[in-house]
């Protein structure tokens, strides 16, 4: 297989995980897909490189969330975030727990990027502290701030009284009570 | 009953999936790379090639795929998207090589041309020629050797600066700046540049790097416009991954940068006084490299554009951060003005009578009304579909704007065997007598293929460049008082003897 062979086969494999991870990071579907882009086409020019690195879709998504920064910090854009659940309460098949994702619209950018990659991308603290590249420790105390947080204002949440909610909104299948802090 | 951690994996991968799905299209990434490479390209090229140009891409509105021009008030083009003539070429004689100065570009002082060499290994930075053939060096300004030298012509006088790699007054990486009010026969210090990071107010992302894009001069003040590179906050990144060893009571008390995009000297106290004082003993000093910062800066794009000033020779101090794309700096009629791209999702100039207070000219995606401006012309910068660029009319009274589409996203055939890419270059000198404008073609290694010519702005003469200019290659221009200098390096041209071509401007009609 050629370096090029490789890297397509690399790209139409991990391009929409990478996308979907940074638009839950970034809270903005349109941004994540060019930006994954973007940072595929650097992965492309260091390609002979790249492909050996232990996890080459860490190094893109990092990549990708640089370019998007970068871009939303030219822009001035990080205030007019999109949600990325905001025309339906429900997906397909389930409906969204809107307090969870308010809780996490809140988080700093660098927390929510470590809960996205631990918690939907599954990834180790050791493949997210390489993603990030930042050390194992630091993954852990974002993680552990962002834990704490989430506790906190879900806590708040579902501590108040039903008629200061917002909506009717179903929480998850679940109740959460066992989640609090 | 689920804890937290698994309602985040749950809910995260619903709201994932939730995401519609975009089509993989596995060209996309190598337009990508190859339109950065082609902006690399113009980066350099405007730093190291002595464009007198600056640029305005605007977000174009390109209304639909297949159309090449959306707006062209001047340029035309053949149904194979050939530009045709609608004003007289130029004619161009080659003249021979020049001797080996390293020359790299030319600008037309008022007087005579002006060639900046490749500084560091050549003798001199700086020569002065009537014909553009024989060089004579005229007196380096800076006061050691310099690479990357540059200069241009702006509001009646020369400036040239250069990046330093040894030592400016004794200060590492600076940039120092020069002016001559006597067409380069003697210089006086435009300021210096001095590469530093934020110390007193610690962002997230600070300047870690800087070069200069353009500069000109007003009066005494000369304005640099300075492309930025912000990485990491050191502060922040020392702490975060533990780089140092600090208690809670710990403050870093500065940081100095050793050379440029290299290390940080971090002075820091372990156990500051209440009085914010601290003792001999818990004073610590530590060097820390960028990448020990950043991690791999490799993917670290994070720039910021923005304008320092230096009045009277002084020391540079930054007044104004570019909310937008800038793409060049200019005197004209007393003000400064800078184009930019990218503000508020259209092109804009800024204005400024002293250099510190700007105002937004315009925003807006119509064609920008410049009427009564003489020296701003700007070049094209690659925007996502397509390049504005600004011509002056004659007299530099009046300008108008042509509107062309580029490669990438919507690639053009021009002439056989390439796609535009282009334009690259609209070379342009004092503002009033003409624009050189070379295209690009190629996909991975881009040249020049067709240069155009106007004494106007509207009316334009269009010719291949292998054929003019005897093969492929580049080139740099400067318009002078009757004719117009090429210094064209062709193709294989290492030892860095452009072979110099001269063409007589054509009477106007």
């Amino acid at each position: 297989m050629t370096d090029l062979d490789s890297f397509d086969a690399f790209y139409r494999s991990r391009r929409d995980q990478v996308a979907r991870s940074l638009a839950l990071t970034l809270g903005d579907e349109e941004l994540a897909f060019d930006a994954a882009d973007e940072a595929m086409s650097r992965a492309l020019e260091r390609w002979a490189e790249i492909r050996d690195y232990a996890n080459p879709e860490g190094w893109v998504y990092r990549t990708g969330l640089n370019w998007a920064r970068s871009w939303l910090r030219r822009r001035r854009r990080g205030a007019v975030k999109d949600r990325l659940v905001a025309t339906s309460d429900r997906t397909e098949d389930r409906p969204v727990d809107h307090d969870l994702l308010d809780a996490l619209d809140r988080l700093p950018d660098k927390q929510r990027a470590v809960v996205v990659l631990r918690f939907y991308r599954d990834w180790t603290v050791e493949q997210t502290a390489e993603a990030l590249d930042i050390a194992p420790g630091t993954v852990k105390s974002r993680l552990n701030r962002a834990l704490a947080r989430l506790h906190h204002e879900l806590g708040a949440v579902e501590g108040a009284s039903p008629s200061s909610r917002s909506s009717s909104r179903p929480p998850l299948g679940s109740p959460s009570e066992g989640s609090k802090p | 009953m689920i804890d937290l951690e698994q309602r985040l994996g749950i809910e995260l991968g619903v709201i994932a999936d939730g995401i519609s799905e975009r089509s993989a299209d596995v060209d996309r990434p190598r337009r990508l790379a190859r339109r950065r490479r082609r902006n690399r390209r113009i980066g350099w090229s405007v730093i190291m090639a002595l464009l007198t140009v600056v640029g305005v891409g605007a977000v174009v509105r390109l209304a639909t795929a297949d159309s090449r021009v959306e707006s062209v008030d001047e340029i035309r083009f053949d149904e194979q998207g050939v530009p045709v003539d609608t004003g007289p070429e130029l004619a161009w004689r080659a003249l021979g090589e020049t001797d080996d100065l390293g020359l790299r570009g030319i600008v037309w002082s008022g007087e005579y041309f002006v060639g900046t060499a490749n500084g560091g290994e050549a003798d001199h930075s700086l020569y002065r020629s009537a014909d553009g053939l024989t060089w004579e060096p005229i007196e380096d300004p800076l006061v050691t050797s310099m690479n990357a030298v540059t200069v241009r012509y702006s509001d009646g006088r020369l400036l040239t600066w250069g990046f330093a790699g040894g030592i400016v007054d004794d200060v590492p990486g600076a940039t120092a700046l020069a002016i001559s009010d006597d067409h380069g026969a003697t210089w006086r210090s435009g300021g210096e540049l001095i590469p530093q990071v934020a110390q007193d107010d610690p962002t997230d992302l600070v300047d870690v790097g800087h070069q200069v894009m353009d500069v000109a001069v007003v009066g005494d003040t000369v304005a640099a416009l300075i492309f930025g590179t912000v990485g990491p906050d050191p502060y922040l990144a020392l702490l975060d991954q533990g780089l140092i060893d600090v208690a809670d009571k710990a403050r870093i008390d500065g940081f100095r940068r050793n050379e440029v995009g290299g290390s940080f000297e971090v002075t820091y106290c372990v156990e500051s006084g209440s009085d914010g004082g601290c003792s001999p003993e818990d004073r610590r000093q530590t060097v820390v490299t960028i990448p020990e910062l950043a991690g791999s800066i490799s993917g670290l794009e994070l720039e910021s554009t923005t304008v320092a000033l230096s009045v009277d020779g002084g020391a540079f101090e930054t007044v104004f951060a570019v909310d937008g794309l800038a793409t060049g700096l200019v005197s004209s009629n007393g003000r400064f003005v800078l184009p930019a791209s990218a503000v508020d999702g259209g092109a804009g100039v800024f204005t400024s009578e002293d250099g510190v207070a700007w105002e937004l000219e315009t925003e807006t995606d119509e064609l920008l009304d410049l009427d009564g401006w003489d020296s701003v012309l700007a070049s094209p910068v690659v925007a996502d579909v397509g390049t504005d660029y600004w011509a002056s009319t004659s007299g530099g009274q009046t300008w108008s704007v042509s509107r062309l589409p580029i490669g990438g996203v919507h690639e053009s055939p021009i002439g056989p065997g390439g796609h535009l890419v282009g334009p690259d270059t609209v070379i342009r000198d004092r503002g009033v007598i003409g624009d050189v404008v070379s295209w690009v073609t190629g996909n991975d290694d881009p040249e020049p293929t067709v240069i155009g010519w106007s004494a106007d702005g509207e009316h334009w003469g269009w010719q291949e460049w292998s054929e003019t200019f005897d093969g492929h290659g580049w080139g740099t221009f400067a318009v002078g008082e009757d004719t117009v200098i090429a210094l064209v390096h062709h193709q294989g041209d290492e030892e860095w003897r452009p072979t110099v071509y001269v063409a007589d401007i054509p009477e106007a009609d």
